[in-house]
């Protein structure tokens, strides 16, 4: 099919770029056969909008739809089977693991027992231990802290601790910058 | 052209876009979502198959196993980049073509090419169903004259004609469809104005003998 030929069509069908439809349009004026094709061939196009749009009988539409919904439900019930499968499979992993390693398992060892709790935790519970008890801070007006409690707590424990405390502490040497304002003991953090 | 609106589907579905709706019926089994589309476009789809192939319960066939396609295949071969409608028309085409196909594979003949309508004889034979299209619907002569013309048309001429006509598909994705050249798929198009113009000029000839 030559270009020349498909002209006329591309003419009438809106298909040609501005260029294209200038050239087409002075052919066509020079050119009595040109003319008589495109108005036949437009005729013809606009013959064809008397087409009637048909639509399709209620029962075929009707058991489309219900055809969809059928495998929609088909497809979700593969989907929820999917998750029924998944979450067996993880109550059984979760429920083997901790019949495994029951921490309140009596037939273990006290040590066994705790040592099942994660070693944070473990450690959280001696410090508890350790702290001097109802010792209880407060802030006065000034946002000075406060230390209350100390009654409870016999001198002799509280010497203890606060020389536990002391001991701690890391000497530093001396900063020449810093000098004004330094100290023989600064306190950095602990040496635990 | 669009069908009454469902009482069931929400206002807010007729402003969004055909992708919108796919996406909503593909992810959340939105029946809604698809009735919709059905809605948007089942009169061209079924318009077509008929312009094709003549015959109320034949078009009832292949329209129903379009859809069933469609529904069975969204999830495995319909790509949202693209648009669903035309997706759905190459499926739509194909099994009309199938369907002219299986009436004319038995006829034991050979073929002849005819330089006047550039057809040659496979594409001269009358689909069965064209010829059997006397349970006409209810349409006009002239009408009722254009659509016989139309059936008479070689199919390749009558598939450009129609797929531009119901879906004022660009010739690009009608050479797509079709698996020609632009200007072949041009070509055809023009043959068939022509020839429908022939076809009724002849009627005209016709009618001062008759009476």
């Amino acid at each position: 099919m030559s270009k020349e030929d498909t002209n006329s069509i591309k003419y009438i069908l809106d298909e040609m770029d501005p260029a294209e439809k200038i050239e087409f349009e002075r052919n066509m004026a020079t050119n009595p056969d040109l003319r008589i094709e495109v108005e036949s061939i437009r005729r013809m196009k606009k013959k064809l909008n008397s087409l009637p749009d048909l639509s399709p009988p209620k029962h075929i539409t009707d058991s489309i739809l219900s055809y969809a919904a059928g495998q929609s439900n088909k497809k979700s019930g593969m989907r929820s089977g999917y998750f029924l499968s998944a979450a067996v499979v993880i109550i059984g992993l979760t429920t083997g693991s901790l019949i495994l390693n029951n921490p309140f398992d009596e037939s273990l060892p006290a040590s066994n027992a705790s040592s099942a709790f994660p070693s944070y935790g473990h450690e959280l519970i001696q410090q508890s231990e350790n702290r001097p008890a109802d010792l209880k801070p407060w802030i006065d007006r000034e946002n000075v802290l406060h230390l209350s409690g100390f009654e409870s707590v016999s001198n002799a424990a509280l010497g203890n601790e606060s020389e536990n405390r002391f001991n701690k502490l890391r000497p530093i040497g001396r900063y020449p910058d810093l000098a004004p304002f330094s100290r023989s003991v600064q306190l950095t953090g602990s040496n635990r | 052209m669009r069908l009454n609106k469902s009482k069931n589907i929400p206002e807010s579905y007729d402003q969004m876009k055909d992708r919108e709706l796919v996406h909503l019926y593909r992810e959340n089994e939105d029946q809604l979502a698809f009735k919709e589309l059905m809605n948007r476009h089942q009169a061209k789809v079924y318009s077509y198959i008929f312009s094709m192939v003549h015959n109320r319960e034949v078009t009832n066939d292949i329209f129903q196993e379009t859809f069933t396609k469609v529904i069975t295949k969204m999830d495995d071969t319909y790509n949202e980049q693209g648009k669903w409608i035309a997706w759905v028309m190459r499926i739509a085409h194909n099994a009309t073509i199938d369907h002219i196909r299986k009436q004319k594979r038995f006829v034991d003949v050979k073929g002849s090419y005819d330089d006047d309508s550039k057809t040659d004889f496979y594409d001269r034979l009358p689909d069965e169903d064209a010829v059997a299209q006397d349970e006409k619907l209810e349409l006009d002569e002239s009408t009722s004259e254009l659509l016989e013309h139309i059936s008479n048309l070689p199919e390749e001429q009558r598939t450009v004609v129609m797929l531009r006509h119901y879906y004022e598909m660009p010739f690009k994705e009608i050479a797509e469809l079709t698996d020609v050249s632009i200007n072949t798929a041009l070509g055809r198009m023009r043959y068939a104005l022509i020839n429908l113009r022939k076809m009724f000029d002849e009627e005209l000839e016709k009618e001062p003998n008759s009476v």
